[in-house]
């Protein structure tokens, strides 16, 4: 596959791996984790997100609307996402930037031209995360976009939920520098209630990169309440792997939740919030297991 | 508590504390009851004179932790001291301008004053006196000398009330200062405060002056003390420190620019409102060799995050980061607590001054001073803005002034490129097949008349002063060569007179002219003649125009079409600056200096202009500085600076970048080696400049609500860092929306 459909671009990231990062967030994921932190990159279509709170009903959006998604009642724009086709003309026309397009469509030379715009700023430790959404959904982009780019000399993190086929993991290797991993619950049953998916294909890819001797870090995003409890089991399923592998434990925020309003999708991020106490807390147990444990910058 | 936890403390208190109006209170009753003294004077003696009787009288505070002396009882006055003072400042016996000159924004010759101490500057002068055969100039010579006198008996006092105090060491740097040349480290930096006090706080208005490469002129002082065994560098880094928090006693907490909570006698008053002076380390000399030495790097470890002054002005050589790794990372960690420090690239200043005509040596002499404006060092005089605003105005006729500032107008505006870009939209929407370079070619040939016109003003301001040289006499001729050489202001006699050439409101520009180029030219989705309705009509009725405007690419966004568009107007407007002066450099060595600077006009100008093709609405701020528009960087700092990096590296000498950062995203070690990474990276590329300012929007917003907790909060806001807690709204919204 050449093209490839990305929900956004962040430059300057310094939270998705060492150094100095672009993060590119490619769109689709087989999880439905329920506090997912980008609802933009759940779906794999193009899509638009309106941000009802910022719009001025101006109409600009209904004026320039083929599928008349947009709409004006008691002089309110009102917009219907079954009739959107997601052309993002109306991205383009929006005076207050209510509405955003999520789901560009790149090629390989396209996105590479983009992400190495930052290269002069990247240094030794910086480079790409591939993100999402679950980027190795679109594997031929991904694996040709990482190919070139370490062709270029710069260096390729992937940030994944596990939940891909063995022979993406294979395919997409020799071209990755670290393997982002998260992991979000031991527990089958549990897992699949948070995510929508059973985990037993997510650990046994962990335990093949550990084999091989990747270079991972392991993310473990804590939802007080929700994940809580598996702090102990995550710290025992890491020993059990290559050693050294460290882990990161994420706080879970719900930052996200104008995204979901405006996506029209449905709100499924949890009330209440981690604490930094929390973080601590669990980086506390997972360290006291010899765990080696990396603090969020 | 050392002597130095107290300076800080008391510093750091003092700046916090201090009402908006305090002032050095004993300049305003001395010199109120010595007003009618000396009329019949001519005004350098006049001046220096009543400087002496001043400086005879004023106190001389010392305190036990003092390591350098220097300070000015600085308060609120009475209401009867308030009544005093509104009387003494209209009063037709002394008018501040005639007798006072209000110096500000100069550059005194630093190493002058150290070769020859004050006692050397008196005998040149009195020497001087002895050969002129020419009546004004033995007046001007005669004043200079009882203004060095003035301040050597000042320095004696002083020296006396240090002894008093049981401080011989700070008695006996006093003394060496008073009766020769500085023959230390310590003594040597006594006597640049003494010198800086006395102009910022009882003389000029707003000071903002360059105190110049200290690194540079002190280093010899201080490998000879090393070497004699008599300074160490931890007693050295203690003086540095004490020198430090004398500037910020002095220092005002107000807001001089856009601030409405002062009246309009603030500079009356001298309240050092955002009055930063400049100190310059690192940088390169004439040759090419990197001035970095031992002292750069105690002047850095000693920059108190929370003081605002002095300003600390880094002018970076290529590869910093990696020539000086321990230098630059302390560089970078104070950057990110302060916001008293800020970066220049040296190689940009120096290439543009050299493209200007400067010579080698002189064009790495420069100097910034506030706010952020760039001088030949002390080799030349600014000539100081608009004929109403200049000090030293020598076309005396009003008319012939009015008539010559006329051209510095548009009606009763002021001159806007932005206005520029929309009368050349409705001027070409009326002809056949335009395109962008119609609009490139009228707008430089507007520039360029407006050059030409500023430039013809200048000359013949110039003209007249060479003619019937100046005698007027202001501070700053006391420690300026050219004054002393030739016996007349250095606003006459200096080798190179400038005039700033703002490239105001750049980011604006740029916008307007890549949304003209991308929505006519080449999308091709409205028409000259729909843009220019909009816009006429500030978009009202046009909102999917509006739409398409705020929509299109923007500087900042380091996207090709705005990129492009950044590219050719910095260069074509600096080219053109150069340019229209070079007859006049080579004829009589006046130029404009160009730059990317509007300090806070973008929000005063704005006000008073209408829309414009980028999508900003009548009213509206427009771009600051060298930094795109608020709110369009949507590809994050790396972003910005890559659009900024379009900007050719020898085209201005200033413009400044306030980087607004939040401090938790670069926090720890790592974060910090990010940052300072994302800076040198940019300066190695060739950016130009960088201020930073280490907030968040949630620190802001609970300030605005509860000033109260926020007394010390610092933001950058153009060439100096205000308190934002004593900002008005409109700024504080303004730097809000910044941060967004």
């Amino acid at each position: 596959m050449n093209k490839g459909i990305v929900s956004g671009i962040k430059r300057m990231e310094i939270h998705d791996g060492d150094g100095l990062r672009t993060t590119v967030f490619l769109k689709g994921c087989p999880l439905k984790c329920i506090w997912c932190h980008n609802p933009e990159s759940i779906s794999y279509e193009p899509e638009i997100g309106r941000f009802e709170e910022k719009c001025i009903s101006c109409g600009s959006c209904v004026r320039t609307c083929d599928t008349n998604a947009f709409f004006i009642k008691d002089g309110i724009v009102l917009f219907d996402k079954g009739k959107c086709t997601a052309c993002m003309q109306c991205e383009k026309i929006c005076p207050v930037f209510a509405i955003v397009g999520y789901g560009k469509e790149y090629s390989v030379d396209s996105l590479v031209e983009e992400l190495l715009t930052d290269k002069p700023f990247f240094g030794d430790k910086g480079g790409i995360t591939f993100s999402g959404g679950e980027c190795l959904t679109q594997t031929d982009f991904v694996v040709k976009c990482a190919k070139r780019l370490k062709e270029k000399g710069v260096g390729v993190y992937i940030d994944t939920c596990g939940y891909v086929k063995r022979d993406v993991f294979e395919k997409i290797m020799p071209y990755v520098d670290k393997f982002l991993y998260d992991l979000k619950a031991i527990d089958g049953d549990l897992h699949k209630r948070l995510t929508g998916r059973d985990n037993a294909a997510i650990l046994d890819n962990m335990k093949f990169l550990s084999d091989k001797k990747c270079a991972i870090e392991i993310r473990f995003p804590l939802v007080k309440g929700y994940n809580d409890g598996e702090t102990e089991k995550i710290g025992e399923f890491i020993k059990r792997l290559n050693i050294g592998i460290p882990v990161k434990v994420l706080r879970y925020h719900d930052f996200a939740r104008s995204r979901y309003n405006a996506l029209q999708r449905r709100d499924t991020l949890p009330e209440g919030q981690t604490t930094a106490k929390d973080v601590v807390d669990a980086e506390e147990i997972l360290r006291n297991m010899g765990i080696i444990v990396i603090k969020d910058n | 508590m050392s002597n130095i936890s107290e300076n800080v403390f008391e510093a750091k208190y003092t700046l916090e504390n201090k009402p908006l109006l305090a002032t050095s209170v004993e300049r305003i009753l001395i010199l109120n009851e010595i007003k009618s003294l000396f009329k019949d004077l001519p005004q350098p003696l006049r001046f220096s004179r009543m400087l002496s009787i001043l400086l005879s009288k004023v106190s001389t505070p010392v305190e036990d932790f003092d390591l350098i002396a220097g300070r000015c009882v600085d308060r609120v006055l009475t209401d009867e001291e308030e009544k005093i003072f509104q009387q003494f400042i209209t009063s037709p016996d002394y008018t501040t301008g005639k007798v006072f000159i209000p110096s500000g924004h100069c550059t005194f010759s630093w190493e002058t004053v150290l070769e020859y101490g004050l006692t050397g500057l008196k005998e040149k002068a009195d020497r001087a006196i002895l050969s002129s055969e020419d009546e004004d100039k033995k007046v001007f010579l005669t004043a200079l000398s009882e203004i060095y006198k003035a301040i050597i008996d000042y320095t004696l006092r002083y020296s006396a009330a240090a002894k008093e105090k049981g401080l011989n060491a700070l008695a006996e740097n006093l003394n060496t200062v008073a009766n020769g040349k500085p023959n230390s480290f310590a003594s040597a930096l006594q006597l640049l405060w003494i010198i800086t006090l006395i102009d910022c706080a009882y003389i000029a208005e707003n000071p903002t002056l360059t105190v110049g490469r200290l690194d540079k002129i002190l280093y010899s002082f201080y490998v000879d003390d090393i070497k004699k065994g008599v300074l160490t560098e931890e007693k050295a880094k203690e003086y540095i420190t004490d020198y430090y928090a004398k500037h910020n006693l002095i220092m005002g907490r107000g807001e001089h620019q856009v601030g409405d909570s002062t009246n309009s006698t603030t500079f009356l008053r001298i309240c050092n409102f955002d009055a930063p002076q400049y100190l310059l380390l690192a940088g390169s000399d004439g040759k090419g060799n990197v001035c970095i030495n031992d002292l750069t790097r105690l002047f850095a470890e000693c920059i108190v995050p929370a003081f605002k002054n002095p300003v600390v002005v880094v002018r970076y050589v290529k590869d910093m980061d990696k020539n000086y790794p321990s230098l630059w990372k302390t560089l970078v960690g104070k950057a990110l607590k302060s916001s008293s420090l800020m970066f220049y690239n040296d190689g940009n200043v120096s290439s543009t001054l050299k493209r200007i005509g400067l010579t080698d040596e002189e064009s790495s002499e420069y100097a910034h001073f506030g706010c952020n404006w760039c001088s030949t060092g002390d080799n030349g005089a600014w000539m100081h803005g608009s004929p109403h605003s200049f000090h030293f105005n020598a076309i005396k006729d009003e008319e012939e002034r009015k008539q010559l500032y006329v051209p510095y107008m548009r009606g009763n505006l002021p001159f806007s490129w932005a206005q520029d870009v929309v009368e050349i939209l409705e001027k070409l929407c009326l002809k056949e097949n335009a395109d962008i370079e119609d609009f490139y070619n009228e707008f430089f040939r507007t520039m360029s008349d407006f050059m030409d016109r500023k430039l013809a003003y200048l000359s013949k301001e110039l003209e007249v002063r060479k003619r019937k040289p100046s005698r007027v006499l202001s501070f700053t001729d006391c420690f300026t060569k050219c004054s002393l050489e030739t016996a007349q202001c250095f606003s006459a006699s200096a080798k190179y007179h400038f005039e700033n050439q703002s490239f105001w409101m750049f980011g604006t520009v740029v916008d307007s002219f890549t949304a003209i180029d991308q929505l006519v030219f080449i999308e091709k989705k409205i028409t000259l003649k729909q843009l220019c309705d909009a816009v006429k009509a500030d978009f009202n009725g046009y909102e999917d125009i509006l739409g398409l405007c705020r929509n299109a690419e923007k500087y900042g966004m380091d996207t090709p079409l705005s990129n492009k568009h950044a590219k050719m107007l910095a260069e074509k407007a600096s080219e053109l600056t150069i340019e229209r002066s070079r007859p006049y450099f080579e004829r009589e060595k006046l130029f404009l200096m160009p730059n990317i600077q509007s300090d806070t006009y973008h929000l005063k100008w704005g006000e008073l202009f209408g829309a414009t093709p980028d999508g900003r609405r009548k009213g509206s701020a427009f771009s600051q500085n060298s930094r795109p528009t608020n709110g369009v960087c949507v590809n994050g700092l790396t972003g910005m600076l890559n659009s900024m990096l379009n900007i050719p590296s020898d085209a201005f000498v200033s413009g400044a970048l306030n980087l607004d950062v939040d401090g938790k995203e670069y926090s720890g070690e790592e974060g910090q080696r990010i940052f300072g990474a994302i800076l040198a990276t940019y300066f190695n590329r060739g950016g130009l400049h960088a201020q930073i300012s280490v907030t968040s929007i949630e620190e802001l917003l609970d300030a605005k609500a509860h000033p109260e907790r926020h007394r010390d909060l610092r933001v950058r806001v153009t060439g100096y860092s205000g308190i934002f807690v004593d900002m008005c709204e409109r700024l504080q919204n303004d730097i809000i929306e910044r941060f967004k």
